[in-house]
């Protein structure tokens, strides 16, 4: 069997562009029931959100983001029960590593309104759909993941679009938007 | 040098060994492996067969619920000659001066 430097070179291409389309792939279907999930838990707040003065939304959110970690760990560790020993220890080690960033996601909000002391409730809804719609853009740019930069994209264009022409319905605009766009990027993303 | 996989190097075997090599031992679904390779059903599962009989990929049928499901995954010896072939590619390469 001869093969020439012209025909290894390109099997080598096939493999390294197959190689990086599973990859992708995989990052997908494992993010996708973590997609639906804080869409669900996004879709309900905001709603809640929207039939409850503002200063309840502390305990409508506290519990929905309690059962969102246990939703996301509990799908992380059936992702690495599917995928056996070194698929377990990855999936602590995402765990881990999301629950650092959500935890500053956190500070950094709540640091952002101690700073600026929002007069009305609308900075409190729309604000954090924003910081959740920068980071699917920086994670999809950073990771080379383009389905995470278009739901960012999404989410962004969506919000603002809510804040500036349906302010009287903004919870459930945001529940229906932010949640609907959540659900329906974790269904795309099975879809590779 | 290391030496050239006949089985492994045709086109869409290349593919699909390199898409199992990807998932790390992780099974993966008939359908993914179609997208992932672009590959049609029948020559998948041609192909798949080959593989499965040089032992290098392991196939698993199985049912989620009523829907039949059919998942490959690369056996210990498939990632020993995958990774022996590209081995064999590379050494191509470097002895043309690295073109």
């Amino acid at each position: 069997m001869a093969i020439s430097s012209t025909e290894a070179a390109a099997a080598l291409r096939d493999i390294a562009q197959t190689d990086r389309r599973t990859r992708v792939s995989g990052a997908y279907h494992v993010a996708s029931p973590h997609l639906i999930l804080w869409g669900l838990i996004w879709a309900a707040g905001y709603t809640a959100s929207g039939l409850t003065p503002p200063e309840k939304w502390g305990l409508v959110w506290l519990p929905l983001i309690a059962l969102g970690a246990i939703g996301a760990m509990v799908l992380g560790m059936r992702t690495g029960g599917q995928r056996g020993q070194a698929g377990a220890e990855k999936a602590d080690f995402s765990a881990g590593r999301a629950a650092t960033l959500a935890l500053a996601i956190a500070l950094f909000v709540g640091s952002v309104y101690v700073v600026f002391q929002p007069v009305s409730p609308l900075p409190y809804l729309v604000f954090p759909a924003l910081i959740t719609a920068l980071i699917y853009v920086l994670l999809g740019a950073l990771l080379g993941l383009p389905r995470y930069t278009a739901i960012g994209a999404v989410m962004f264009l969506v919000t603002m679009a809510g804040f500036l022409y349906a302010q009287p319905v903004l919870p459930f605009w945001i529940a229906a938007a932010g949640g609907g766009g959540l659900i329906l990027g974790g269904l795309w993303m099975r879809k590779v | 040098m290391a030496a050239p996989d006949e089985i492994i190097h045709q086109s869409l075997r290349l593919k699909l060994m390199a898409a199992l090599h990807a998932a790390g031992g992780e099974p993966l679904e008939f359908g993914r492996l179609k997208a992932l390779t672009g590959a049609t059903d029948g020559n998948l599962g041609s192909h798949l067969s080959t593989l499965e009989g040089a032992g290098y990929v392991k196939i698993e049928k199985d049912f989620v619920g009523k829907r039949p499901r059919t998942r490959a995954s690369m056996t210990p010896a498939g990632g020993r000659a995958f990774r022996g072939h590209m081995d064999y590619l590379r050494e191509i390469i470097e002895a043309a001066g690295g073109k």
